[in-house]
């Protein structure tokens, strides 16, 4: 093929060069415009999984400006429905509650979200983790899909092991690989939507505004979830008054909740929960979790138990409070959820209180007299 | 191992360094075996077809050589009928076992054999007829060195989808190694990168919109119109084909070997004749090389020229496929060409070719030679006769026009692709990239082309290449 070495390195040679700069300039264009977090903070669609992502690190960096104790809440939409900012601070005048629950995260992604915020010198004094203790369904939460859509503003090329690592399955492994390298690409849907429609765009970028200006007083959801009857085999044999719609939803639950544990959520668990450790403790602030209730119809669950193996090992750190796994039975009714996941306004007032009292008893802050306001106030006993 | 696939990228690298190590005969042979190995990834018995094939090739080559007169000819006929019983066996078998019993009412199932179609055997054995007719026609000698030829036949840039290589334009190029130039890197990978973005951003983008309407399916949840789908094929094939070939060429010139050019801007033609010298060019150049002139070609009677010219675009077409609906469309063209020649006649004669040729006429005549194309394609991508005939009535009927509306890029690939041609007449704008511009500047437009790649890639369309069937 070539004459000589000589020619055939220099072939070679001028082929690497070539090739070196175009991906050195395509590698500066992508981090100008994507890794920089312009276009995210700037272009993206703030419904988008990314955009989500960003909108709660904007909020961080609005909400923790002030000289009180601030206190980063994490969790996915049933703690984004389910602790109310305004709430908890009423109940605990003189602590900043910041909401960061991402619909649809995992804990993969509030390690990536809160090592961001530590990478910005985002301030903190406590860190609250608001979560089911046992996963319910059939997922792999190891292979979520999403947290490589979430990841995009949160991860980079310093990321390019560990990241994908974090995922089982190839097809996963390889989505992780584009997140990290080519953000481009994994934007391209928003990329093409903000090309094809930019006025639209703009129209959509106002709600990152109003975001960040309303969201935190949002009071949560009215609905109740219909009272079921069940037989003894936990099957139902009343619907009561529920809806076509809320029918179907509530009969997928009861699949969900019937299907075995698989250890290895548990595992995934305890390794990003252990990360998220390791970022509080770089920090030297307590981290808290609590549980989230678990659903409206209890009677088709087990018994609360002992805490599960990843929770467990945490408790045991000095720095952590694993609130019991109880804590907020008593909400596990429809009266408190307006569908199968998520808690109600009733439901988002009694963990808000509980939950800033419960944080204000553990970092030691002082609470109020007893006024009436803390009546659902419990109090801690950690495991 | 497809050209838009991460694993044949990493495949070339692979040959691209190894070959830095070897020198002249290793070098050859290992790219030989590099390129059984990009065949063998498809089904490893290929290769045993493949090296049959080679096997056989190359000892009738030497055998015309040796012979004379009759002998020659006869040598020469055993050669293509070689080739031609392979072609057959493999790729019309069934086609020809499902015609005969359709014809005399037959119930085909019991007499159809399980044959596997080995990808690019219409490419490789078309490229050992012209290899036995080049030395019948004493244009060349035989090759003696088996590695030389078999990498003639094997290279794999070229081997499952073409361009369809001509003796006469590679064997000099293994005789005579010129050095590879800035401007070879230059130009390949300006030619990889455009060939990427045709397949991967623009063919894959249309090719659902036309699965769509030929299996009656829907798209992103909508119908699609007729118009759309007759289009989205139009552009499907053409971007997809180009940019095949756009790579190969590519991957070629950064191995040190230059393929002829298979496309042209076909679809800029102004008429159908124009159309055949621009689109898929090598295989256009070996019907008339190979075939259309064996035939006669202009030097017979008038009548006997247009039924060579039938003959020819008809067995071009089924070359394409096993199915009438290619045997259609290739006597279609054969009938726009025959009709094109007439009418050029007609207008000499009337000594209107003045106004005809006029230059503000381009435009129509471009226009028209393209729908003209485009509705040539309807037999060719449809799945039956009834289908194509269907397709056409749709056309006829009022049009729905909001799919245009819903997806804009419809219009925009074709316009913008129109608006680039336009802008980079007689190709400056490719030849300054790859001449005059610095290294900073070329890094910069490739960049911007993987960034628009990046964006626009129909990454998880899986769509393979459109002439691998072939």
């Amino acid at each position: 093929m070539f004459d000589s070495p000589a020619r055939a390195w220099a072939h070679i040679r001028r082929l690497l060069v070539l090739t070196l700069a175009l991906l050195l300039v395509w590698f500066v264009l992508e981090s100008l415009v994507y890794r920089s977090g312009f276009y995210y903070r700037w272009l993206a669609e703030p419904r988008s999984n990314a955009g989500a992502v960003t909108l709660r690190l904007a909020r961080a960096q609005n909400e923790t400006g002030g000289t009180a104790p601030v206190v980063l809440v994490f969790g996915d939409s049933r703690v984004g429905e389910g602790f109310s900012k305004p709430v908890a601070q009423a109940q605990v005048p003189g602590l900043d509650f910041v909401n960061l629950a991402v619909p649809g995260s995992t804990p993969r992604t509030w390690y990536y979200l809160l090592r961001e915020l530590q990478r910005r010198d985002t301030r903190f004094d406590a860190v609250v983790v608001g979560l089911p203790y046992r996963h319910i369904g059939g997922g792999e939460l190891a292979n979520w899909s999403l947290d490589t859509l979430f990841m995009a503003p949160l991860v980079d090329p310093r990321d390019m092991w560990t990241f994908p690592a974090s995922f089982t399955s190839e097809e996963m492994r390889r989505r992780a690989h584009r997140t990290v390298w080519t953000p481009a690409l994994v934007m391209q849907a928003d990329t093409r939507a903000l090309l094809s429609a930019p006025e639209a765009r703009r129209q959509h970028l106002d709600y990152r505004q109003w975001w960040l200006e309303h969201a935190s007083n949002y009071a949560g959801r009215e609905e109740r979830m219909p009272a079921l009857h069940f037989d003894a085999a936990g099957q139902v044999v009343d619907f009561s008054d529920a809806d076509a719609g809320q029918r179907q939803k509530i009969e997928q639950h009861l699949r969900d909740v019937r299907v075995a544990e698989k250890p290895v959520n548990d595992a995934f668990l305890a390794h990003w929960l252990g990360q998220v450790l390791a970022l509080a403790r770089a920090h030297d602030v307590p981290l808290i979790f609590y549980p989230h209730p678990r659903s409206p119809y209890p009677a088709l669950l087990p018994d609360f138990g002992d805490l599960p193996p990843s929770l467990a090992a945490l408790a045991n750190e000095p720095e952590v409070t694993v609130l019991p796994p109880d804590f907020l039975a008593d909400l596990e009714a429809p009266d408190y959820f307006f569908d199968t996941l998520h808690v109600n306004l009733h439901g988002r007032e009694v963990i808000s209180r509980r939950v800033a009292q419960a944080v204000a008893q553990v970092i030691g802050h002082p609470l109020p007299d007893a006024d009436g306001s803390g009546a659902d106030a419990k109090q801690v006993s950690p495991r | 191992m497809m050209f838009d696939t991460f694993q044949y990228w990493i495949f070339f690298a692979a040959v691209l360094l190894g070959l830095a190590l070897l020198r002249d005969r290793p070098a050859k042979v290992a790219l030989v075996l590099a390129s059984f190995v990009f065949y063998g990834v498809w089904d490893w018995r290929f290769c045993l077809l493949l090296g049959g094939s080679i096997v056989v090739n190359y000892f009738f080559g030497i055998a015309i050589d040796a012979r004379e007169g009759n002998a020659r000819k006869r040598m020469v006929a055993l050669a293509v009928a070689f080739n031609l019983a392979v072609l057959g066996f493999f790729k019309y078998a069934n086609f020809f076992v499902d015609s005969f019993a359709t014809l005399f009412g037959l119930n085909p199932d019991g007499m159809l054999l399980n044959i596997v179609l080995p990808v690019g055997i219409s490419f490789f054995t078309f490229e050992g007829i012209a290899y036995a007719v080049d030395i019948y026609r004493r244009q060349m000698r035989a090759v003696r060195d088996p590695v030389d030829f078999s990498l003639f036949i094997t290279f794999f840039p070229h081997l499952v989808a073409g361009p369809i290589i001509r003796p006469m334009d590679f064997f000099p190029q293994l005789a005579q190694r010129l050095p590879l130039t800035s401007e070879d890197s230059r130009w390949g990978m300006r030619e990889i990168l455009k060939g990427l973005i045709k397949k991967v951003a623009f063919a894959n983008w249309f090719a659902p919109i036309a699965d769509a309407w030929y299996t009656g399916a829907q798209y992103n949840g909508a119908e699609v119109p007729a118009w759309a789908g007759v289009l989205a094929f139009s552009m499907q094939i053409y971007f997809d084909f180009s940019g095949y070939t756009d790579i190969a060429r590519g991957c070629a010139r950064l191995l040190g070997y230059k393929f002829p050019p298979n496309f042209e801007r076909p679809y800029l033609s102004a008429s159908i004749t124009e159309f055949w010298r621009r689109w898929h060019i090598s295989l256009s150049f070996w019907l008339r090389d190979y075939l259309y002139i064996s035939l006669g070609g202009n030097r017979v009677s008038v009548p006997r020229t247009y039924v060579n010219l039938l003959i020819v675009m008809g067995l071009g077409g089924l070359w394409h496929g096993a199915s009438w609906n290619f045997a259609i469309w290739g006597l279609y063209h054969g009938f726009l060409l025959i009709g094109h020649r007439l009418w050029r006649q007609a207008v000499e004669k009337s000594g209107i070719a003045g106004i005809v040729d006029a230059r503000w006429l381009l435009p129509f005549w471009i226009g028209l030679t393209f729908v003209i194309v485009t509705l040539g394609w309807i037999p060719f991508r449809a799945p039956d006769f009834a289908a194509s005939l269907a397709t056409f009535q749709a056309l006829l009927a009022p049009q729905e026009w909001g799919f245009a509306q819903a997806h804009p890029a419809i219009v925009l690939i074709p316009v913008g692709t129109l608006a680039f041609c336009l802008l980079d007449h007689r190709r400056w704008l490719q030849d300054w990239l790859v001449q005059r511009a610095s290294l900073p500047l070329v890094a910069l437009v490739g960049a911007l082309a993987l960034l628009f790649l990046e964006i626009f890639a129909q990454v998880d369309a899986q769509v393979p290449f459109v002439y691998f069937q072939f």
